[in-house]
């Protein structure tokens, strides 16, 4: 029974853990956490996991753990596949997939410790970083 | 016979529309500038890889497999093509090192600049704060992991004395990697005794 109780308070503690905030919000944004669709305001937190939709004339502005900077424009749709920023243990893992929108992508510590641990996937292709401020257009 | 010729050329246009869409690239990937800072991107699609290093230059990728040559685009073109993802730009973090003279003892003046965390907090509401801890390369790699872990706790404390509330205070352990200047192994080094304070 013990066992049962935290593996369950385990799942909740890493389904729970943020990873990011929200900086800016224009117009209408949400988010898809697992069944949930929820709208975003300014402040609120990111899970991994977390798919970020913002509609027409709107936009979002993110900054995560390492200080990675995340901008999304109108009509854009990107998942947070994988965040694990953790320098103690050498655990690292960034993958965003893009399937449709804009993005510019500023890498913050993880351009330094981890570059390499950071994929920016799009359809058909995949981007990875050495240090980096890059914009990305899916349509 | 109408009826079929219609049928076949709807189904013929759309074949066509379909094969137009397949051969379009649907992402282009344009590196920025950072004022000279190093600055690359590696862009790799079905056994493609394409190293990008010069700011401004464009690549696009075809559904085919294959990146396509990069071309140069003006800062100005760029500006408009992005311009509702550039203003929703989030700010860049604000940072600030404090120095320790021991394990966990702040130096007279990275005391004093506990106020001005305190300051800049009150601009960035709501925030998010990671407190990173790092240390010289004196000692070995799992003790000085464990005394930067302290001095990022030290650090957090304080400003959890001050009001700043937990949910909103991360701590990284960088041990001795990360040093912001470079020593060689065993060197005490006060520049490499720090908490970095980020203010998201």
């Amino acid at each position: 029974m013990k066992n049962i109780l935290l593996i369950i308070l385990f799942i909740f503690t890493s389904l729970g853990a943020d990873i990011a905030i929200i900086k800016s919000v224009k117009g209408s944004v949400e988010i898809k956490r697992i069944y949930d669709i929820l709208p975003v305001k300014v402040g609120d937190l990111l899970n991994e996991g977390d798919i970020i939709m913002t509609k027409e004339d709107s936009s979002v502005g993110i900054i995560f753990d390492d200080g990675t900077r995340l901008s999304l424009g109108a009509k854009s749709y990107i998942t947070i596949e994988r965040y694990i920023f953790d320098p103690q243990n050498s655990k690292f893992a960034f993958d965003l997939n893009m399937t449709r929108g804009k993005a510019i992508f500023e890498s913050g510590k993880f351009g330094v410790v981890a570059p390499k641990k950071v994929k920016f996937k799009v359809p058909d292709g995949i981007i990875g970083i050495r240090g980096t401020k890059f914009y990305v257009d899916v349509r | 016979m109408l009826d079929f010729i219609i049928v076949v050329s709807i189904v013929l246009i759309l074949a066509g529309l379909q094969a137009k869409k397949t051969t379009q690239s649907k992402a282009s990937i344009i590196l920025g500038d950072k004022n000279g800072a190093n600055n690359a991107i590696v862009v790799s699609s079905k056994g493609s890889e394409l190293l990008v290093d010069e700011p401004f230059m464009m690549v696009k990728l075809k559904p085919d497999g294959g990146i396509s040559k990069p071309v140069k685009i003006s800062a100005k073109d760029l500006q408009k093509q992005f311009s509702d993802a550039l203003d929703a730009e989030p700010k860049k973090p604000y940072s600030i090192n404090l120095y320790f003279e021991s394990s966990t003892k702040l130096t007279s003046s990275s005391l004093k600049n506990i106020q001005n965390i305190m300051n800049v907090l009150r601009d960035k509401e709501p925030y998010s704060i990671a407190i990173g801890g790092y240390t010289d390369s004196k000692g070995t790699y799992e003790k000085n992991m464990l005394i930067s872990k302290n001095r990022a706790e030290f650090i957090k404390d304080i400003l959890l004395e001050n009001g700043v509330k937990s949910s909103r205070v991360k701590v990284f352990a960088y041990g001795e990697s990360g040093q912001l200047f470079s020593t060689k192994d065993g060197v005490r080094e006060v520049k490499n005794r720090r908490v970095e304070v980020i203010i998201k």
